[in-house]
């Protein structure tokens, strides 16, 4: 609901316009007779007319001349010039093919010196042999012709308006150039569809004139005409695409990418005899995934990576937020020690303390694996005890009966039945019996 | 003359029907490049592309819809465009300081100014008084309705960042409007 100075201002501008500036209108026309002539067919019909008119005057001129070549012979030397400006005229205007009313109706409305003023060059060369007098006569002669046949005609209302404009530019074949409007033409896939900060795209500029693209922070590159390039989209925001030489532009927009972090939870090293490391996203805007040493397989705000050997893992958190962006980060972590199943390096198989009278390493005894350990006398080689229970080596060798001696040091060998993903299946170490 | 006969005559690129398109709506459409561009000249000149993109574009309007909506539209985005190209990234920061200290209240705002009767010169003179930030947004979501979501995927900001503006632009308009009205009552 808008609140009331929202409302105040929406109703202020309902009925709120500014006075027309007809001014105006004449740089909007100027401005399209650039980038949409009119067409064609409009000056042709124009022209049609004209040429009615350019006739009735040379017919009605014809008819003076002989009217004045028969009562005044002093005159015959005009008459005789009037059909040959006549006859120029009608070239002209026979060459002019195409030629738009408005340069017609420059030609008609200006003032004496027309030899001199926008008509074809071919008027003005040949005029511009006669004496002053005979041109101006002459000229004249058409423009009354010319204007009193406009005048009475039932042109169109843009018909009475002369404009001096310069949009329809003669060519060797009279025919009307179009000014040509460059369209920018890039490789752009799916403009609409999204585009992420920092990617990198490749541009091909198809245009005869280069291509610049403006960055939302005003950077600019600049693609040169025929060639490629690859843009990276650093920045998030309205890019803009501009042709330099026609003034032209596009825009596309390049969505935010979302801010992607995590940390390491370094409080719980274990959890049920594994080696467990807690990875915690610290940012939450959209759907997060992580990739673990390659393997992309849990979602979510939290997730577990078990590393069972020292040294540097790769964590990779992914994250697409409503923008449909995706942005991720990599950290490495650092793992410390070799997991060995958390086995004592010593027992006492005096002690009366439970936890220490036999040896059996400690993750065995809570993780969720069947195994079988072996005892090994490092000096002879042999297998001195073995078992596949979790109440460990009491300290007794199998084969004499008799406690081992003390301080003196014994190789375990486990060999897990059912080992976790990515866990060796055979674990080792040294144990001294104290 | 009609509309339509005047908008098929545009259709036909003929320069009597467009300029008297132009006449029609020259005025209202002046006002919609002003409250987006303070300059007058530029407005002008935005206002011109504007028109040339109606013109061109005029082929895709079906009669159904309002025309003068749509014609709104186009100025509006042609003044937008115009934004973003002519300065630097004028529409996603904004070095405003002025609210620092201030919060906006809607409930105050009635109070202070629910006699003002606000005219279109007056109203339009206190939005070209705000940053282009402000101006832009509280124009798109008040003016031209659009909601935040549709503004922040125009202008490529964030939905939090087009709320901030609203509610700072309001809070800049209604201290121009308190202090107007306040010189009214004197």
């Amino acid at each position: 609901m808008k609140s009331n100075l929202e409302e105040k201002f929406k109703s202020a501008f309902d009925e709120f316009e500014l006075p027309y500036n007809p001014q105006a209108w004449n740089v909007l026309s100027n401005k399209l007779d650039l980038v949409s002539p009119v067409k064609p067919k409009t000056t042709t019909r124009f022209f049609g007319k004209s040429m009615l008119y350019i006739g009735a005057a040379v017919v009605t001129l014809a008819i003076v001349g002989a009217i004045f070549y028969y009562k005044n012979s002093e005159k015959q030397k005009i008459t005789t010039q009037l059909a040959q400006e006549n006859q120029i005229v009608e070239s002209n205007e026979s060459k002019a093919g195409s030629q738009t009313k408005e340069t017609t109706n420059i030609t008609a409305n200006k003032q004496e010196h027309v030899a001199s003023s926008t008509t074809t060059s071919q008027t003005v060369q040949q005029t511009g042999n006669k004496s002053n007098q005979e041109v101006h006569k002459t000229v004249e002669v058409e423009k009354e012709h010319t204007i009193s046949k406009v005048g009475t005609g039932n042109g169109s209302a843009s018909d009475s308006k002369p404009r001096e404009t310069t949009t329809v530019i003669p060519t060797e074949n009279n025919k009307p150039i179009k000014p040509e409007v460059e369209q920018i033409a890039f490789i752009f896939p799916e403009l609409d569809a999204n585009l992420c900060e920092n990617t990198i795209i490749s541009f091909a500029n198809k245009n005869n004139t280069e291509l610049t693209i403006v960055s939302p922070s005003g950077k600019q590159q600049t693609i040169q005409a025929h060639k490629s390039a690859n843009i990276h989209l650093t920045e998030a925001g309205t890019y803009t695409f501009v042709s330099p030489k026609t003034k032209t532009s596009t825009t596309f927009i390049v969505k935010e990418i979302p801010k992607v972090d995590f940390q390491v939870n370094t409080e719980s090293k274990y959890e049920n005899g594994i080696p467990t490391t807690v990875l915690e996203a610290l940012t939450n805007d959209g759907n997060l995934e992580w990739t673990i040493e390659n393997n992309k397989n849990q979602v979510g705000e939290t997730a577990v990576a078990h590393f069972y050997k020292r040294g540097n893992y790769n964590v990779t958190l992914t994250q697409k937020n409503s923008n449909g962006c995706v942005s991720s980060t990599s950290k490495s972590v650092f793992i410390e020690e070799d997991y060995n199943l958390m086995a004592p390096t010593a027992f006492v198989p005096n002690s009366t303390d439970s936890r220490k009278n036999k040896f059996i390493p400690y993750a065995l005894t809570i993780r969720n694996t069947d195994f079988k350990m072996y005892i090994i006398d490092p000096h002879s080689g042999t297998v001195i005890f073995e078992t596949e229970s979790r109440e460990g080596w009491d300290g007794y060798d199998k084969n004499t009966k008799q406690l081992v001696d003390t301080n003196k040091s014994f190789v375990w060998k486990v060999v897990l039945v059912t080992p976790e993903p990515n866990e060796q299946k055979e674990y080792s170490g040294v144990v001294t019996r104290l | 003359m009609d509309l339509q006969k005047v908008i098929e005559g545009c259709l036909k690129n003929d320069r009597r029907y467009q300029e008297r398109l132009f006449q029609l709506y020259y005025g209202n459409l002046l006002v919609v490049a002003l409250r987006y561009i303070s300059d007058r000249d530029t407005a002008e000149e935005v206002l011109q592309n504007g028109f040339i993109k109606i013109f061109e574009k005029l082929d895709a309007y079906d009669f159904k819809g309002s025309f003068d909506g749509w014609t709104r539209r186009i100025v509006a985005n042609t003044a937008i465009d115009y934004i973003r190209k002519s300065k630097k990234d004028p529409i996603l920061s904004d070095s405003d300081t002025d609210f620092v200290n201030h919060t906006y209240d809607p409930m105050e705002e009635s109070e202070d100014l629910q006699n003002l009767m606000l005219k279109g010169d007056q109203a339009l003179e206190a939005i070209q008084k705000l940053s282009p930030a402000y101006r832009t947004v509280f124009n798109l979501y008040v003016i031209e309705n659009f909601s935040h979501k549709e503004i922040a995927e125009k202008l490529g900001i964030s939905e939090g960042t087009s709320k901030s503006n609203l509610a700072k632009a309001k809070l800049n308009l209604k201290n121009m409007l308190t202090q107007q009205f306040a010189k009214i009552q004197k």
